[in-house]
């Protein structure tokens, strides 16, 4: 690259840092943000539409639902139990199930699930984190905001508050009852969401995690899951981000 | 937006890639941390409910977060929640929650019988962003 921008974390020197030391760096994306927010449904087992978010793509989200333990706090939804969030190009929605109340938050973000994309490696050697004697960096706000007194919440970016950074996304398809192995080439055990299609035949994307009919895990050198549906395939896509379990 | 700033990956143009051929912008929040910790917890005998780890973090709203687990008796790591089935009709979980004040990681069983993982080590990393689950 003949020119471009590498921002370390906070006490990381840009030049020697692993990619997972970074804030940002323009051979590799982080995690934006296409769409924040909130969605009570109402007690119908219908097809309730979330968000339009009309990416033409189906996109990478993650969702939090309240009271899901039974303690009125927020944790973050699973697909299953009644609870059916799915995604497409156009909306997210939820499938009645138990034809609760459930009040949801979702974070939809700029980046397809089902589009096999490895982004650059520059180093996955950990260096050792130093004091920020420095006060430098970059930090922008959100619109309306003025970056030098807005609260971290309200900004768009900063070097100051690390960002997930994406490795790769792998798609393909996997066969019931049988491992699936990804290879992603980090060295060490990294964080990753595994995402489903069209498992109700309704051509969505659900996001999956350990459960009884998953089995996934993280090693240094792949990610495998195994995935028990009634179908004898099923096409999957797997975000792995360069921030580790584990290094 | 009369100003801002946009850098493209490699082999984009910033003036004209889309969203997805860029690598930051400051049209696009990103999520911001506010704290990475970890916590090891050594399994004692077959426990029903243990909370796991509570981290006060006072933001007055809900944050969102997510949580890895890592075993190294197993050499595997994954993401939560983690949901196993025990037998019986009954399941053991291990999950995290917030609140406006805290953060918690629990493990939960409704086995009568609970799932003996006395001795096991699990490793949980968290990650609390400043931007709202709620």
């Amino acid at each position: 690259m003949a020119y471009g921008i590498r921002v370390a974390r906070p006490g990381y020197n840009a030049s020697t840092c692993a990619d997972f030391e970074t804030a940002f760096d323009s051979r590799y994306p982080n995690l934006k943000i296409a769409f924040q927010g909130a969605f009570t449904t109402t007690s119908s087992t219908s097809s309730q539409t979330v968000v339009t978010h009309n990416l033409g793509y189906a996109p990478v989200f993650w969702l939090y639902v309240k009271d899901k333990y039974g303690t009125n706090n927020i944790t973050l939804a699973t697909t299953g139990y009644s609870q059916f969030f799915r995604i497409n190009s156009t909306n997210l929605i939820y499938d009645g199930g138990l034809a609760d109340v459930i009040e949801i938050y979702y974070y939809i973000f700029h980046q397809r699930i089902d589009q096999n994309i490895t982004y650059n490696t520059v180093s996955n050697t950990p260096t050792t984190q130093g004091t920020a004697t420095a006060d430098y960096g970059i930090r922008v706000a959100k619109s309306g905001f003025d970056a030098t007194t807005a609260s971290p919440k309200d900004l768009a970016w900063s070097s100051e508050y690390p960002s997930p950074i994406i490795q790769k996304i792998a798609t393909g398809t996997t066969t019931t009852a049988s491992q699936t192995t990804v290879l992603h080439g980090l060295n060490y055990y990294p964080q990753y969401f595994l995402y489903f299609y069209d498992v109700f035949s309704d051509s969505r994307w659900q996001v999956v995690f350990n459960s009884f009919d998953l089995e996934s895990y993280a090693t240094t050198t792949d990610i495998k899951f195994t995935f028990y549906g009634f179908n004898p395939t099923y096409s999957y896509g797997l975000l792995i981000l360069k921030d580790p379990i584990k290094v | 937006m009369a100003y801002g700033i946009k850098i493209a990956l490699p082999t984009f143009d910033a003036t004209t890639a889309t969203t997805e051929q860029l690598a930051i912008t400051s049209e696009k929040s990103m999520l911001k941390q506010e704290r990475k910790g970890s916590t090891t917890y050594t399994f004692s005998g077959s426990p029903a409910t243990v909370t796991i780890l509570t981290v006060t973090h006072n933001l007055n709203y809900v944050p969102a977060a997510i949580v890895s687990w890592y075993r190294s008796s197993i050499n595997q790591g994954a993401m939560l929640p983690y949901y196993e089935i025990t037998g019986g009709g009954y399941d053991e979980q291990i999950f995290f929650e917030m609140t406006t004040t805290q953060f918690f990681i629990k493990y939960v069983s409704n086995d009568p019988t609970p799932t003996n993982r006395n001795g096991q080590v699990w490793t949980f990393d968290y990650t609390i962003w400043y931007d709202p689950a709620q």
